[in-house]
């Protein structure tokens, strides 16, 4: 009897240990970390967009990968960003869609954007600055501040030129701006002398999108 | 009088090319891209690969090695299911295309895929040396930090 209980309990060690070093092996071959990430719906995220998402992919799960030991790094820490080179405030506006002057931006109706997450990247040529904002309905903005590289005339005709959609030029604030009204995201791209701002979504509308392109700009000519 | 004219033409085709470089030397995201099967390999796969980690395809895809395998097969796939392109694996006209109506321009040589179908990772595409290299970066949506990065051309 012991005998027994002395080989089944040897087994099941044999058997654990197995299976562990197996996985071990498996998870050092795929270079993961055991981190895993649900996707958002699929089919919630882009209703909006009226693409065709079948339900079976609404559970692909990511893993998160370690990165590769020689990938150069351009991310900066925000602690060594000096104060003041973060013009994007960390909290924006929209005017309330209720209100009867949305699109003329002249209602004092408005609500918060909260920053969700702000990241800095340093090419070489200044700050890049990438930060995200949630709308009380839920909507995601994505708002860049980056260096203009070459001139303002030859960003601006790059814009225009990189679109395959029409690229609408207007002015927001007297500054150059062109906006594009895309099937799967709104872009919004205005210009100082020596920055580009960029304010975009998958989940609003191009209106929105300008909207608070808009009430950033507002912001950025108080400081 | 006919060496002028030669002379003209010449000097017009060769200011056409350089103006042809000129325009080739901003970021253009997907235009021009090859047409990519199971079986092709190089910076291009890389980048294709790449472009499917930002629509949510990394459980497919494995790793951006630049060998258009099974896996890359699946994730190409499942993207042209999402955006309702023929599913037939191929990375062809349309499917570039497809990810060009995704891309944004952030500078002059640096444009980017940032969507919702993934909730972990972002692609950069940035010219480098004088315009004449593309490069590729996957990133962590989070944290800044990159996980690969390489030559397309």
């Amino acid at each position: 009897m012991k005998k027994k209980i002395i080989f089944t309990s040897l087994a099941c060690a044999l058997l654990f240990t197995s299976g562990g070093l197996i996985y071990q092996t498996q998870a050092s071959k795929t270079n993961v970390s055991s981190e895993v990430i649900l996707t958002p719906s699929l089919a919630a995220s882009d209703e909006k967009n009226h693409l065709n998402l079948p339900s079976t992919l609404d559970t692909q799960i990511e893993e998160k990968v370690m990165p590769e030991p020689n990938v150069e790094q351009f991310g900066v820490d925000l602690s060594d960003v000096a104060p003041g080179e973060v013009l994007i405030p960390e909290v924006l506006k929209i005017t309330d869609k209720n209100s009867t002057n949305f699109s003329t931006n002249e209602s004092t109706e408005t609500s918060d954007l909260k920053q969700t997450n702000l990241l800095a990247s340093d090419y070489g040529n200044g700050y890049h600055f990438r930060a995200t904002y949630e709308s009380q309905d839920g909507n995601e903005f994505t708002v860049l501040q980056v260096p203009i590289e070459i001139s303002l005339e030859t960003t601006f005709q790059g814009v225009k030129d990189f679109y395959k959609e029409p690229v609408i030029e207007t002015e927001i604030n007297g500054l150059p701006t062109a906006y594009v009204d895309g099937r799967v995201r709104k872009v919004v791209h205005f210009f100082t002398n020596d920055r580009g701002y960029t304010v975009t979504s998958l989940n609003a509308s191009i209106e929105e999108t300008l909207n608070v392109a808009q009430h950033l700009a507002d912001q950025l000519s108080e400081k | 009088m006919m060496k002028k004219k030669i002379g003209l033409t010449l000097s017009t085709v060769m200011l056409g090319s350089l103006l042809m470089l000129a325009g080739m030397a901003y970021a253009n995201g997907f235009s021009g891209w090859p047409t990519l099967s199971k079986g092709s390999s190089g910076g291009y796969v890389s980048g294709l690969q790449a472009s499917l980690y930002a629509m949510g395809q990394q459980p497919s895809v494995g790793a951006v090695d630049g060998i258009f395998g099974t896996g890359t097969e699946t994730g190409l796939i499942n993207f042209q299911t999402n955006t309702g392109l023929v599913a037939d694996g191929i990375a062809g006209s349309d499917t570039w295309s497809e990810f060009h109506d995704w891309a944004t321009f952030e500078t002059y040589t640096l444009w980017y895929l940032d969507t919702s179908y993934s909730s972990t990772y972002w692609t950069s595409f940035a010219l480098t040396n004088n315009e004449t290299k593309l490069t590729y970066r996957v990133s962590y949506k989070g944290s800044n930090t990159s996980v690969y990065s390489g030559t397309v051309y």
